[in-house]
């Protein structure tokens, strides 16, 4: 854990550093930030873990009550961030720490049925009420957060996969509705889904028909979402199709990390990060800045580490005896990959362009907090992974 | 826990380990295959994204005159340019700008606005600015934040507008040329020749432009030049040698404007080089090849001389006497008459059908023989040999004589003037609509009848060489930048339809037009030089009739010959015949005032 946190804060410190000519002064903030993080970090370290397994539903109703402060005071534009003085945050960041704790005490002290799904619709209004006050804010990356660490900590509960697949099947409903023809196959997958998971005949039924509901959603919805929403899922599917407007933050992030070949064109020295090609590049874009100055070489380090990251992460989860504790390592963890992945995955154009910064790396006060708590927390666990 | 749960849970986190360590090998793979495999199809669309390719515009051909002086040349000259970006108070800068320009701040807005491209683009504010002012700016840099200079190529013409009407002048391409065939490969903000021989000639003179790759952010602003790609440097347009005598040229200008406004050809009898082509009014082609202000263009366009119009090409007028000369060839040609032939004497007037024509001279001429009619420009005497030729022969020489056609001069926008035959008037009036007499007014050089000045000198050059009809041209060489020549050669259009005999007896009476005591140009005898020409007035329906003089010399051996036409001036043996005999004076080397001094631009 430690010898994380060192590499950590090399990886973040040197490349946050390189992306700082575009907008001098910001990395002395975030170093900034980074010290209040670490310290954080070790107070959530020393302050007993069973204190929040009381305070668990406090956080989670202090978390409520200030996102939809946030939605009352925001009025006619958007807002995502309290401001108090110089500083603001978002409150979705410190959300998704609340809900990780809400949904651990919950599944903690309960008995798991796996035949029965009543439990698992307990879970998601946990998380489905934060989810939606961030989604209306609108920031759909982080609500879609909120539904990555619903599922990492809903498998982690043990429950059978054919089952867990089922219950995405509505979200996979909504997909392929797009088309009557894919909507068609998927329904003939989902009855032999629904076979073989031997559900009892109510169940059945109603997960038939919450796909049938959720099918027809799709052309309802796709007509509520915003209009750079809509753009981003098509230029995801077709970057070439608007190169000098929303597609271009895509090619230019790849035409940044290609660039960067091998080794790298050297610290400082990238052009799409010098010239201001890259966009948005100390925060969403911030992998290709690193892949230009720093290569191969610098971004398989990177991945590296954030790979050691969630294999230490997952088995402290793994390790840990008491279930309230395995589950906030697994749900935190659950919301570091999810946003690693995508984060990364967007720059190279594997996944659409979320808005999500890449933990740790991004400039961001309210994400680097989380983030740094989540070590905390993780650290915490790993020291106690005995107590039950 | 029970145990099944536990087991459950071992397979779920191998699950969740084994996508999550999935993912990241496939975003390994797809940095792989980004960074060795295919970056260097990234690495170039990095490239080209930070670079602009900015043109180095060419520096225009030199332009000499027959003896190698450089009349027309492309120096390097500063250009102010204003970066918005770089400018937070617009108003201080330009209140600044504007006693340094000598212009109204609104004028300098103006230009910003008319210039914007963005922010980040330079807009250029003034052209070929002193260097005094480039000093004063740079030394007071700080409160002129924004400004900065470029050094261009700018067009340098003589002084005094001298031979403005023989270049023309550039200017930068409009969006309407830029469609045309022509200028394809042009891009906006070329510099093309827009009239005169920088026009004809624009795609020797234009050179090949160079190219600098700068280094841009996304935004556009420049960063400096790309190091790594070396600048094309661009390729100097040819040089052109023009058939004409500066010094000739600049003494038919300034008598020309001595007289008002008018047009002097002198064309080398001998193989057609112009050696002097003048017109008058003129432009400063320097401030036309600036940037011209809305105001001054329009107080060229506008002014009721229309300087802009080079009459020596495109001014049509009657020719006046100095047609008579063909209304004789078409009757010696034609056999209607010998050089001793006498028609009724001239009595100052004389009726054809229900019309009196008058002589120019009231008290008459009595009765003259061929020769004399043309040496004293008897009127009556030619109404009497056009009827006698009739429209159809009088038509028929001044046609062969290559009237109503264009020379062929290398120079844009020339006119043909009208030479009308009795198809002409049977196409306009209808076959019956026209009386024969209508040729009484044409054999005297009035009527429908109309010529440039260029076309009497090329003509009359064709009288004094013996009958050949040369294509008049300006330009006598082109030399690229490496040297390679291309001469022009004379080119013969054809021959006058006039026997060598007819010739000389027109020659004969053109010499006597300066010599004979009787003749109508004896300001135009040059000391030393025999001189043969004849004198003109064009009826001017709207004004002071136009003076004409022709000529050539030395009459028995010519060398040169000389059309001058003076508008509004009356008579053209007391106008335009002095303005010819300086001309000659000059050509050869003689004279009272001697000739002036040779002073090309430096």
């Amino acid at each position: 854990m430690v010898l994380s946190l060192i590499g950590i804060i090399l990886i973040y410190s040197a490349t946050y550093y390189s992306a700082a000519p575009s907008e001098h002064g910001l990395y002395s903030r975030q170093i900034m930030w980074l010290l209040v993080g670490l310290a954080l970090c070790l107070a959530i370290y020393y302050v007993p873990l069973r204190v929040h397994e009381v305070l668990s539903f406090a956080y989670y109703g202090v978390i409520l009550i200030l996102l939809g402060l946030l939605l009352v005071t925001s009025g006619e534009t958007a807002e995502r961030w309290f401001r108090l003085g110089p500083f603001s945050f978002q409150p979705s960041e410190f959300a998704k720490l609340a809900v990780a704790i809400a949904l651990a005490r919950y599944l903690a002290f309960r008995k798991l049925d796996y035949e029965r799904f009543s439990w698992v619709f307990v879970m998601l209004i946990i998380i489905g009420i934060p989810a939606g006050l961030v989604l209306v804010q609108p920031d759909l990356g982080s609500s879609l957060v909120f539904f990555a660490l619903f599922f990492g900590v809903l498998i982690w509960t043990g429950m059978p996969l054919n089952r867990i697949l089922l219950m995405i099947t509505p979200l996979i409903s909504m997909l392929a509705a797009i088309h009557w023809f894919s909507w068609g196959i998927f329904f003939l997958l989902l009855l032999v889904l629904i076979l073989i998971s031997r559900l009892t005949v109510v169940q059945g039924f109603f997960f038939f028909i919450l796909n049938l509901g959720f099918g027809m959603i799709t052309p309802l919805l796709w007509n509520k979402l915003h209009g750079y929403q809509k753009m981003r899922i098509i230029i995801f599917l077709d970057p070439g199709q608007d190169p000098r407007g929303a597609g271009y933050q895509i090619i230019q992030s790849k035409i940044a990390i290609g660039a960067g070949g091998i080794f790298g064109q050297g610290f400082l020295k990238g052009s799409q990060t010098k010239l201001n090609f890259l966009p948005e590049q100390h925060t969403d874009f911030i992998f290709s800045a690193l892949s230009e100055q720093f290569g191969l070489i610098g971004g398989i380090i990177v991945v590296g580490l954030f790979g050691w990251l969630f294999y230490k992460g997952f088995s402290t989860a793994y390790r840990a005896r008491n279930a309230f504790y395995s589950y906030i390592a697994c749900g935190l963890m659950s919301v570091l990959v999810f946003q690693v992945l995508l984060n990364i995955g967007m720059t190279m154009g594997l996944m659409p362009v979320t808005g999500l910064p890449l933990p740790f790396l991004s400039y961001g006060g309210s994400s680097l907090l989380f983030f740094w708590a989540a070590i905390g927390f993780l650290m915490a666990i790993n020291r106690d992974w005995q107590e039950y | 826990m029970t145990d099944a749960a536990v087991d459950r849970r071992k397979y779920n986190y191998r699950f969740i380990m084994l996508t999550v360590f999935g993912a990241l090998a496939v975003i390994a793979v797809r940095l792989f295959a980004m960074q060795v495999i295919s970056t260097d199809f990234y690495k170039k669309a990095s490239e080209m994204n930070g670079i602009r390719m900015v043109p180095i515009l060419a520096p225009r051909g030199l332009i000499t005159d027959r003896n190698g002086a450089i009349l027309v040349k492309s120096r390097p000259s500063y250009s102010m340019f204003i970066l918005p970006y770089e400018v937070e108070n617009l108003d201080t800068v330009v209140s600044r700008l504007s006693p340094v320009m000598g212009q109204p701040p609104e004028d300098i807005k103006e230009k910003i606005k008319l210039g914007w491209q963005g922010k980040f683009q330079p807009i250029r504010l003034k052209r070929d600015v002193e260097f005094g002012t480039v000093a004063y700016i740079e030394e007071h840099n700080l409160d002129f934040p924004g400004i900065t200079f470029q050094v261009e190529s700018t067009r340098q013409y003589p002084a005094d507008n001298m031979g403005s009407h023989i270049w023309g002048y550039v200017g930068e391409i409009t969006e309407q040329e830029l469609t045309r065939p022509k200028y394809a490969g042009y891009v906006i903000g070329d510099i093309i020749g827009k009239e005169g021989i920088e026009k004809q000639y624009e795609e020797q003179l234009r050179g090949q432009n160079g190219f600098k790759y700068l280094e841009v952010t996304a935004a556009g602003r420049i960063l400096g030049e790309f190091p790594e790609r070396p600048r094309l440097n661009p390729i100097r347009g040819s040089a052109l040698n023009l058939e004409i005598d500066w010094g000739v040229q600049k003494i038919a200008e300034d008598e020309l404007r001595a007289r008002g406004s008018g047009a002097v050809v002198a064309i080398d009898v001998r193989d057609g080089g112009i050696r002097a082509l003048a017109s008058v009014p003129d432009f400063d082609a320097n401030a036309f090849s600036g940037v011209i202000t809305p105001d001054e263009w329009k107080a060229v366009s506008l002014d009721p001389l229309h300087p802009l119009f080079n009459r020596a090409i495109k001014g049509t007028f009657p020719p006046g006497s100095t047609m008579k000369i063909f209304t004789a060839a078409a009757g010696l040609e034609y056999g209607h008459i010998s050089p001793l032939t006498r028609f009724d004497s001239c009595a100052g007037a004389k009726r054809f059908g229900n019309r009196v024509f008058k002589c120019w001279r009231k008290e008459g001429h009595g009765s003259l023989g061929l020769v004399d009619a043309i040496i004293q420009s008897c009127d009556v005497y030619f109404y009497q040999l056009g009827v006698r030729d009739g429209v159809g022969d009088w038509g028929r020489m001044s046609k062969g004589c290559y009237f109503g056609q264009k020379t062929g001069i290398d120079l844009p926008g020339e006119l043909p003037g009208l030479a009308p035959d009795q198809a002409y008037f049977n196409k306009r009036y209808g076959d019956a609509g026209w009386t024969k007499f209508l040729v009484v007014n044409l054999a005297i050089g009035q009527g429908e009848i109309l010529v440039t000045p260029l076309q009497m000198a090329a003509i009359y050059a064709a009288i004094a060489n013996g009958g050949d009809m040369y294509q008049p041209r300006l330009v006598t060489r082109i030399i690229t930048p490496d040297n390679d020549t291309t001469e022009f050669a004379a080119e013969k259009v054809g021959r006058l339809p006039i026997s060598a005999q007819n010739l000389a007896i027109l020659k004969e009476a053109l010499k006597g037009v300066v010599s004979a005591p009787s003749g109508t140009a004896h300001q135009a005898a040059v000391k030393g030089y025999s001189v043969a020409g004849k004198t003109g007035t064009a009826q001017n329906p709207h004004g002071e009739d136009h003076a004409w003089f022709i000529c050539y010399a030395p009459a028995e051996n010519p060398e040169i010959a000389v059309a001058v036409l003076v508008e509004n001036a009356g008579h053209g043996g007391s106008v335009a015949a002095p303005v010819a005999r300086r001309v000659l004076e000059q050509y050869f080397g003689v004279g009272t005032d001697s000739t002036i001094a040779y002073n090309p631009v430096n």
